[in-house]
């Protein structure tokens, strides 16, 4: 995403003499984007670990003399299920609050192991050079047309659709991005001065690529991790939604898209709050992604 | 440019063989088939015959070879559940895919183009602004809900278009919206950045001074160059579009090849399982060697690599 400029020519003026510490903060209080973003994932972050204690009903009890009970806002709506309840009578503020632990720890799981897969593979590829460069690229241009949206359906419902299954499949099918941009920024810090003096003094490559080199992707890393993240929740929701990822009565939110879809005519907030859900994590995720791209880059790219 | 264009044929050849490898094990080991064919409450010996009916008890190497060597004269097998050859099936549906791919294809363009053009007319001025947060928003919106949303509000308040079938035109104009928009923040990120580039450049200025107007200008100088970068990514996606028709073709029952992987997919049916990820695969390395042939074509500084 490109970034939308915020530090202005006098701002820049006066961060030259703080520590880079102080720059990012003071960059960061004028970035709304970022602000919004990191806000949205934080919350999220507290309603999918502590679910239990914030979810005022249980979020799989059936009761079915209150189906379908309409939001707080609507006419018959009350109190006592601010969100309605779905048609098995289950109070939906609390599958929502369940459901952003499905999209949270799927989302984050399986950015991470394709953050492990990728940076492996780019730092590999990058620092050696030469045949493992080749097969490294290789890989990725086949990685690259296997259509993996189709591919992650078919192998999640053959082996069985379950959360470590989704986690497992959608992380080894995102590594492209992490590798690309490892593999880039290593070719270009592995010819920088300091690398050949480590190696000068000795140090293995294992040294490098670990002390001298790895620190300094750490910020395109992150940058990636969240944009990826973006991804593989869509594609969670995307897979369980079709019927194929998260298996009922598990609340996720693509699923409960999916069962809200027989009724959306009548009670189309059945769809639109999670749908809206799912979109504000998304937005907030690649908000906060474009945010911490934009206060670390260097001084000079705005 | 000859020596260029086998030896980009060549390298298409080896990731199709590649990817024919990859999925093929992928899939064959992700579940028994033997028991994905004979269904959930079959006994043992039901599996066992099955598994030998069909062949799955020999290695995998052998039948990938006999697989492979089939695809290589257009025989993909027949499918478990239709019992009929899985190219009959493909060809069968792959018009309304192409159709739904190509509108969608073509909404992107359209709009990511005037969205992007409209940007880099005054960067950082609230129409760029208003373009590049649409952008933002278009990414974050899930495709199968934008979908719902345009089926209740475009369908049923306000009934416009119909919301499921293949039959005329009308019933595609959603589908290909709801697919088109999903490619858009890329289009209009490229174009815009694009536009900026070049309307900073030397013979824009020499242009402006020559006392063209800016229609002309922005139409016939600018747009020009900074579409290169634009008819690559457009050979990409319409591969995407191809992937991402399974989740529109089922929110809008649209009988088309992403239909036919869903149905595949959930009739546990290998065979065209198999094929439709190939040919998905196929597809997107022959425009992306097609893409590359045209890029060397227009520009002879990339022949070299």
């Amino acid at each position: 995403m490109t970034t939308t400029a915020t530090n202005t020519p006098e701002m820049v003026g006066d961060i030259i003499d703080l520590t880079p510490k102080e720059r990012l903060i003071k960059k960061a209080k004028v970035h709304r984007g970022l602000q919004f973003g990191a806000t949205v994932v934080v919350i999220m972050t507290i309603l999918a670990i502590f679910a239990p204690l914030i979810a005022p009903h249980s979020p799989y009890e059936q009761d079915l003399a209150n189906r379908l009970v309409p939001p707080v806002w609507a006419d018959g709506g009350s109190w006592t299920y601010i969100f309605g309840t779905d048609q098995l009578g289950r109070d939906y503020l609390s599958r929502l609050i369940y459901g952003a632990r499905v999209s949270m720890g799927v989302g984050f799981g399986a950015a991470a192991l394709g953050c492990a897969i990728g940076v492996t593979i780019g730092l590999s590829a990058g620092y050696l050079g030469g045949f493992a460069d080749r097969s490294a690229s290789f890989l990725l241009t086949c990685q690259l047309a296997l259509p993996s949206l189709l591919l992650a359906m078919a192998l999640v419902f053959f082996v069985g659709s379950s959360i470590p299954t989704l986690i497992v499949v959608l992380g080894c099918l995102h590594w492209s991005y992490y590798m690309v941009v490892v593999r880039t920024m290593t070719r270009q810090i592995r010819a920088l001065e300091y690398v050949s003096a480590a190696q000068t003094i000795g140090s293995t490559d294992r040294q490098i690529l670990f002390y001298e080199i790895l620190p300094n992707l750490f910020n395109q890393i992150i940058v990636v991790f969240s944009l990826e993240m973006a991804v593989v929740i869509i594609h969670e929701a995307s897979l369980s939604f079709l019927g194929v990822g998260v298996q009922p009565p598990t609340a996720s939110w693509g699923l409960m898209i999916a069962e809200g879809k027989e009724a959306m005519y009548f009670k189309p907030y059945l769809v639109v709050i999670p749908g809206t859900a799912l979109f504000l994590l998304v937005l907030a995720v690649n908000l906060l992604g474009d945010g911490i791209r934009d206060i670390t880059a260097p001084e000079s790219r705005n | 440019m000859l020596k260029f264009i086998l030896r980009r044929l060549g390298m298409g050849l080896l990731v199709a063989l590649t990817v024919s490898l990859a999925t093929f094990l992928m899939l064959n080991l992700a579940a028994d088939p033997a028991s994905m064919v004979a269904g959930e409450d079959a006994s043992p010996e039901a599996i066992e015959q099955i598994r030998v009916q069909y062949g799955f008890d020999r290695p995998l190497a052998v039948r990938y070879v006999e697989w492979i060597s089939r695809v290589a004269v257009g025989d993909f097998g027949d499918s478990y559940y239709w019992k009929r050859p899985v190219l009959d099936l493909f060809l069968e549906r792959a018009p309304v895919t192409l159709t739904l791919a190509f509108s969608a294809l073509t909404i992107t363009v359209i709009v990511g183009l005037l969205l992007g053009v409209t940007a880099a007319l005054k960067p950082n001025g609230w129409l760029d602004r208003f373009a590049l947060s649409l952008g933002t928003v278009a990414q974050a919106v899930p495709n199968f809900w934008l979908g719902l949303m345009m089926i209740i509000l475009l369908g049923v308040m306000f009934p416009i278009f119909p919301v499921s079938g293949d039959t005329s035109w009308k019933h595609f104009v959603l589908p290909s919206f709801v697919l088109g928009m999903s490619a858009v923040p890329q289009v209009l990120r490229l174009t815009r950045a694009g536009m900026i580039d070049v309307l900073g450049s030397d013979y824009i200025r020499t242009a402006r001074a020559k006392g063209f107007g800016p229609g002309r200008i922005l139409f016939q100088h600018a747009l020009r160059n900074a579409l290169l970068p634009v008819v690559s990514v457009v050979a990409i996606q319409l591969g995407y579009k191809l992937g991402g028709s399974v989740i529109t073709e089922s929110v809008f029952a649209l009988n088309g090849l992403g239909r036919l992987a869903y149905e595949s997919i959930l009739g546990a049916d290998i065979p065209t399982v198999q094929m439709l990820v190939f040919m998905f695969a196929l597809i997107f390395i022959v425009l992306t060697v097609a893409g590359d042939v045209l890029n060397a074509w227009l520009d002879p500084r990339m022949r070299v690599e």
